[in-house]
């Protein structure tokens, strides 16, 4: 799932800004405009179609993967493909999807998902939280990561108590992002709070490395918010901690 | 004697404007006060409550208080209040009986305003009525059915029935029993419906997909599908899933049998002839 586009520099700017007779590919989401003024935007679950004046800008930019195939939830859950035993003071990465919104101005024309779409819930029927669901490895360093088509980076720092970790969830919910020089898109960095109880997970807005640029987004404010959007409550997880048994012979 | 009746007609009039300035005095403090309890009121529970929920409360104390001073109002004419009351006591029990149901109603939909088992908007079945309610007041609930019709159930009904809330869940489960060939390799076949299961973006990753045999009926292995989705999904995802079975069933080349049935005759000395009808050959 490579990221193509008619003009190759035209990756390098995100927002991506798309012209009559461009396009752009990441993952399954594909944007294109024609000459004629019409816009087309899929991915796996669909079309959306529009005509937009040439006179008028069409961007794209990153955003939560919460809103693709349905708005059910402000957290994204990061299932490790083998759990990973965490450290106070120690960072990991990871990868975790993001979304393509297609605007014009302060109007949503798309939103794409380049990924499959999944969702879990993590923990029980009874209180477990419903969340968005991608499956990556926990990598020590960033370079250890797969080629994150359609994905963000993602960095989270822990502080508190070591302890085995089968996966980590954030609420995604008005979190910004960050684009190196090279194109690739970060989530900001996460602090995960380890304790014998489980895990606190909070998002900041702060970026995950030193040199990242902020992505901005052209228009002004994000119309049509859901009720639970603007949650902010940070993820909350119960991890069951089994203890080495200290007694000795 | 004329003198006399004069004096004692002013100090009537002087005693009744007396009492009746008291009576005033009274029945503005109360105003006053009632008037007070309804701002302060309105400022607490307006921001915390919708409208429906905190303007019959608001209501409900303001003209208690206004009735209360009414009748302070009137000790100063010397009008016996215990009289009033016993009086009131009987006209409260003969408008109880007349109107028992419509307090009733009033009392449950209180219950149901503090309690909350439904919301504006959730998708519910109450007393047999399935569908998304649509408004709830003091004395009734409306729910707009499935099929379209306006549906106005008293709060008494409500409040006394058994209620399901079909959104007040992390997740709903869906289910899909399919009828196979006998000839069909089973394995493949729950192969199949958990591949297709799997594939969908509403079926949940955790609680897994599942399917197994549910029975060995008369005419087909029966294997029963169940995922978990988002409440708010469920339906698109159970018609979506029944869509795409026959789809991913027959791609995997598994049959679904119609009914069939065995006959044997017993005891039967003669050929059975048999005469095919045109059209049925």
């Amino acid at each position: 799932m490579p990221i193509h586009a008619s003009d190759n520099e035209l990756l390098l700017r995100v927002p991506w800004r798309i012209e009559a007779g461009q396009w752009i590919e990441i993952g399954d989401a594909r944007v294109e405009r024609k000459d004629n003024g019409d816009l087309e935007a899929c991915d796996r679950y669909g079309c959306a179609t529009a005509r937009i004046p040439r006179s008028q800008p069409v961007h794209a930019a990153p955003i939560p993967a919460i809103y693709r195939v349905l708005t059910a939830t402000p957290y994204i859950y990061i299932d490790f493909e083998s759990s990973v035993y965490i450290e106070d003071g120690e960072d990991y990465w990871a990868l975790a999807p993001y979304e393509v919104e297609v605007y014009v101005g302060d109007i949503a024309v798309a939103r794409l998902s380049p990924v499959e779409v999944k969702f879990t819930l993590v923990g029980d029927i009874v209180d477990g939280i419903l969340a968005r669901y991608y499956r990556s490895i926990a990598a020590y360093t960033k370079e250890e990561l797969p080629d994150p088509v359609g994905t963000a980076v993602v960095r989270f720092i822990v502080r508190g108590t070591s302890i085995l970790l089968p996966g980590v969830g954030f609420n995604a919910v008005n979190t910004r992002f960050y684009v190196d020089n090279t194109g690739l898109i970060y989530y900001p960095a996460l602090t995960v709070e380890a304790s014998n109880g489980g895990v606190v997970v909070k998002t900041s807005s702060d970026p995950p490395l030193d040199g990242l640029r902020e992505v901005v987004e052209v228009r002004k404010a994000r119309r049509h918010i859901a009720a639970f959007l603007q949650q902010t409550q940070p993820f909350v997880m119960r991890v069951q901690v089994q203890r080495r048994s200290l007694t000795t012979q | 004697m004329a003198e006399d009746l004069l004096s004692g007609l002013a100090d009537a009039i002087k005693g009744s404007v007396e009492n009746l300035v008291v009576a005033i005095l009274v029945f503005t403090a109360g105003l006053i006060v009632a008037y007070f309890v309804r701002g302060l009121m309105r400022r607490s529970l307006k921001p915390k409550l919708p409208p429906h929920i905190y303007r019959p409360l608001e209501l409900l104390v303001f003209y208690s208080l206004l009735a209360v001073s009414g009748i302070a109002a009137l000790y100063p004419f010397g009008i016996n209040l215990s009289g009033l009351l016993i009086a009131g006591g009987f006209a409260g029990i003969v408008v109880g009986l007349a109107a028992q149901n419509t307090l009733g109603n009033l009392v449950s939909g209180v219950m149901l305003l503090i309690e909350q088992p439904l919301r504006i908007g959730d998708p519910v079945n109450v007393a047999g009525i399935s569908g998304v309610v649509v408004g709830i007041n003091i004395f009734s609930t409306r729910i707009r059915t499935w099929d379209g019709p306006i549906v106005r159930i008293p709060n008494n009904t409500v409040f006394n029935e058994i209620i399901t809330n079909y959104v007040r869940m992390r997740a709903r489960r869906v289910e899909i029993a399919i009828g196979v060939h006998y000839d069909t390799d089973i394995d493949k076949a729950i192969e199949t419906v958990k591949r297709l299961m799997e594939s969908h973006p509403l079926c949940l990753v955790n609680p897994s997909p599942e399917a197994f045999v549910d029975q060995y009926a008369d005419s087909a292995i029966v294997i029963k599908m169940r995922c978990w989705a988002p409440p708010q999904a469920w339906f698109a995802t159970k018609i979506e899933l029944q869509t795409r079975l026959k789809k991913a069933l027959d791609e995997a080349g598994i049959k679904i049998p119609y009914p069939q049935l065995d006959l044997h005759i017993i005891d039967q000395e003669e050929d059975l002839r048999v005469r095919m009808e045109k059209g049925l050959e």
